[in-house]
């Protein structure tokens, strides 16, 4: 009877912190760090909507972070996330990769996941989390739209 | 009043024998709690026995029904430690709830501006005027 | 035609012309685009070539490996419109005025030995051609030069007259008017630094090279005489080089130059250096 009111104890309390502590699915992926250790430095911009329209789709996360002069670290985490894509699609100029999107696997509800990013000179550029049901077609559109003159 | 000694007497041999039923044994306890001394001498050490665990039972009840309340009392008091200690962690963690932007490490919650924020880093991604991915429509 | 419907014929294409399983390419031609798939056991990889003066550029390729889908576009085919640099606009003035004075070194403010009157010495001047060149990827930092000419001004202080690298002072015929007058032909190679969209700011530096002609020296003693001119009596550096600065925002600018090799030399060993700063304006 102990033993089984010892074990409920702890199962209550584990999942109360999990609950706590695994706040949303980019945690899992390299770009969750890239927002944690470098969304509050200096010369960076991070932007965090939850449950937003953008454009006209619903998105359940949207992360942006746009840097300066850290290119590199950030491109050294990206590639352990390009490795886990699904789909990727990449912009190549002058033999350098300059920006693209990465469709990384779906949550369990069919929630898809996107990393975008962008390459500028002196080591700026910016990354992108987007959770939501979107198809790729809809990336396209949120994103690549041409402007409307 | 025989009758009843003796039925008595049978239902105490057969308690001694351990083949009595769980009313034969409430009847024995009401007896010896109900009679007070006007009992024979031979049974009056039965009569202690039965008090003794009429007693027992009393407390064993009382403690089940206590024990009970003291689980409930610690779930609720860790429950209640796990939550005080996530709430600060969740509000440290999200900074502030709804939508936020950091520049330069400075949190602002100012919608006209993460939403401004928000749109300068689409359009970093973005092409802008060139759909490069639309090329992929032009292949024909 | 969609991107989906393209790989369809893709496959209908393969099917079609039996590809075996072995790495072995498959070339199609569509619309003068070459298309190529290779497969193997490890990944598909279909490549799209256009030809572009006889010259077949990647623009396209999708490889499947590993259950990944990678599909790069190449930025500078014939598909993509290729975005241009920043254009760097060019910083010389088409017109420009200002005050020239003569000194008696390089940033030397010093001119009483050759008499002149630097407050009254003027200049004018055209740029009818100008080139300009990028230096950065981001147009932010490029070289401007062209052609200038101008005309300038020296004016002497009263009763004084250049002649043969001598100033003269006639005290009894205090002249009313006196000048020396040159024109230069100069050629200004300015390294330039610009921002903003629509309307730029810009500063530069750098240094010019000019050829110095026609001087002459026109004075008159009364209000009612005719100008005397005299021209070609002294020695004159016609070759001349010059440090050049200019800012500005938009068409106006201000600018600044100041010889660096002496205008000419007078007997008492006195140099003359020409300055000027004056207002600019691009057309």
């Amino acid at each position: 009877m102990k033993k089984q009111t010892a074990k409920r104890l702890a199962a209550v309390i584990f999942s109360i912190f999990t609950a706590v502590i695994s706040v949303t699915a980019q945690d899992g992926l390299g770009i969750g760090r890239i927002f944690s250790k470098y969304g509050h430095m200096k010369g960076c911009k991070m932007v965090e909507m939850n449950n937003t329209n953008l454009h006209g789709h619903s998105l359940r996360v949207y992360k942006s972070l746009t840097y300066k002069h850290i290119g590199s670290n950030i491109e050294t985490i990206l590639k352990e996330d390009r490795r886990k894509a699904r789909k990727i699609r990449e912009v190549v100029d002058n033999g350098v990769i300059t920006s693209g999107y990465y469709m990384m696997p779906a949550l369990d509800d069919g929630t898809n996941r996107y990393i975008l990013f962008s390459k500028s000179a002196y080591g700026s550029g910016a990354v992108i989390y987007i959770e939501g049901r979107l198809s790729p077609d809809d990336i396209m559109q949120i994103c690549y739209a041409k402007k409307r003159k | 009043m025989n009758k009843d000694r003796k039925y008595i007497e049978n239902l105490i041999e057969k308690y001694l024998d351990g083949d009595t039923s769980n009313n034969e044994e409430k009847l024995l306890r009401r007896y010896f709690t109900n009679s007070g001394n006007d009992i024979p001498d031979e049974w009056k050490a039965l009569r202690a026995l039965f008090g003794y665990e009429t007693v027992q039972r009393k407390n064993a009840l009382r403690n089940t029904r206590t024990g009970a309340i003291r689980i409930y009392i610690r779930y609720a008091a860790v429950a209640s430690a796990v939550i005080l200690i996530a709430i600060p962690i969740m509000m440290h963690r999200n900074g502030t709830s709804g939508n936020y932007a950091v520049i330069d490490g400075k949190v602002c919650t100012d919608s006209r501006i993460v939403t401004s924020e928000a749109e300068k880093a689409l359009m970093m991604v973005a092409i802008g005027e060139d759909e490069t991915f639309e090329a992929l429509g032009q292949i024909q | 035609m969609k991107i989906k419907t393209f790989f369809s014929l893709i496959v209908m294409a393969l099917a079609a012309t039996n590809v075996a399983a072995e790495a072995n390419d498959t070339t199609l031609i569509v619309n003068n685009r070459k298309i190529v798939i290779a497969m193997d056991s490890a990944e598909t990889k279909v490549s799209v070539y256009d030809t572009l003066d006889n010259k077949l550029t990647k623009a396209y390729e999708s490889t499947f490996v590993d259950g990944q889908q990678v599909e790069r576009i190449y930025v500078g085919s014939p598909f993509i419109p290729k975005k241009g640099n920043r254009k760097f606009k060019a910083t010389l003035p088409t017109f420009f005025i200002g005050m020239n004075g003569l000194t008696e070194g390089f940033a030397n403010n010093s001119h009483s030995n050759l008499q002149t009157r630097n407050n009254s010495s003027w200049e004018v001047g055209i740029t009818p051609i100008v080139l300009t060149g990028t230096l950065t990827k981001d147009g932010r930092f490029g070289i401007t030069g062209g052609v200038q000419w101008s005309l300038a001004y020296n004016h002497m202080q009263n009763g004084y007259i250049m002649k043969a690298n001598n100033v003269e002072h006639f005290a009894e015929y205090p002249t009313k008017k006196n000048y020396m007058r040159y024109q230069s032909v100069r050629v200004p190679l300015i390294v330039d630094f610009q921002t903003g969209k629509k309307n730029i700011f810009y500063t530069g530096l750098g240094i010019s090279v000019e050829w110095r002609e026609n001087l002459s020296h026109k004075y008159k003693y009364n209000v009612d005489d005719g100008f005397m001119t005299v021209r070609n009596t002294q020695r004159v550096n016609h070759w001349g080089m010059n440090l050049e600065y200019h800012i500005g925002y938009d068409c106006l600018q201000l600018y600044a130059r100041a010889a660096l090799t002496p205008l000419y030399k007078l007997n008492d060993g006195t140099k003359a250096y020409p300055f000027a700063v004056g207002l600019g304006i691009t057309l």
